[in-house]
């Protein structure tokens, strides 16, 4: 399945200018989601950094989790639902993300299990390895009913 | 490593607890990291390591490091 900007939306609730993802490729439900971002005059180039414009780590480790949140939320019965980030580990920023570079993003859900999701999220430009990371994420209505009496 | 220190550090290993913020009579939502997210870490760990799968009513019943070797037992793992 491929998802436009009306497809993503229908999806997951961010919304610009907090909306990481421009086009998605690929998703295949509980399994992977690929796509990409394009860097153009997005509003944090204007405070991080007036002379070095360049994307910020935490944003580029949203970036990755939005994606990877569509393997959650195209599965039945999860659309437009909120995902929650839980954790990330393994982070790694290998280079710097400027205006112009369109940042592809793919994403794996290794794991799927009452309502936690774990996850790895890649991000490249040009091919070349720009970032990466694993995390879990959290769809809290799935976990309520576990728990604890 | 025996049976019962196994057990301990998939509590120590999946909830991220320091050893010596562990003890026996820990209890969920005692500590920070044995909320609700971390309590699926843990159910997950220990499906995981003792090939099991638990009920629905078991992972809600699973409130302290105790009471989940009295629940194991059902599932013929024994870690006292």
């Amino acid at each position: 399945m491929k998802l436009d900007l009306k497809g993503i939306h229908e999806y997951q609730q961010n919304r610009h200018p907090y909306l990481f993802i421009d086009y998605v490729d690929e998703v295949i439900p509980g399994k992977i989601a690929n796509g990409f971002k394009d860097l153009k005059d997005d509003w944090f180039f204007k405070v991080h950094w007036p002379t070095d414009p360049n994307v910020p780590g935490m944003l580029q480790i949203e970036a990755m989790v939005q994606m990877a949140a569509l393997t959650i939320l195209t599965l039945p019965n999860n659309k437009g639902k909120v995902v929650y980030l839980a954790s990330a580990d393994k982070i790694t920023f290998k280079r710097k993300i400027v205006p112009g570079d369109r940042l592809y993003l793919k994403t794996k859900l290794k794991s799927w299990n009452r309502g936690i999701g774990k996850c790895e999220g890649v991000g490249t430009v040009n091919d070349k390895l720009a970032c990466k990371a694993e995390f879990t994420l959290v769809l809290p209505e799935k976990i309520k009913k576990y728990t604890v009496r | 490593m025996s049976d019962k220190q196994k057990y301990k550090s998939l509590f120590m290993k999946s909830l991220s607890i320091e050893p010596e913020k562990f003890n026996e009579n820990l209890k969920y939502n005692e500590i920070d990291e044995w909320d609700s997210i971390g309590h699926m870490s843990l159910i997950a760990a220990i499906e995981e390591e003792y090939k099991i799968t638990f009920e629905t009513d078991d992972i809600v019943d699973f409130s302290s490091f105790k009471k989940g070797i009295e629940l194991l037992k059902k599932y013929n793992v024994n870690v006292a």
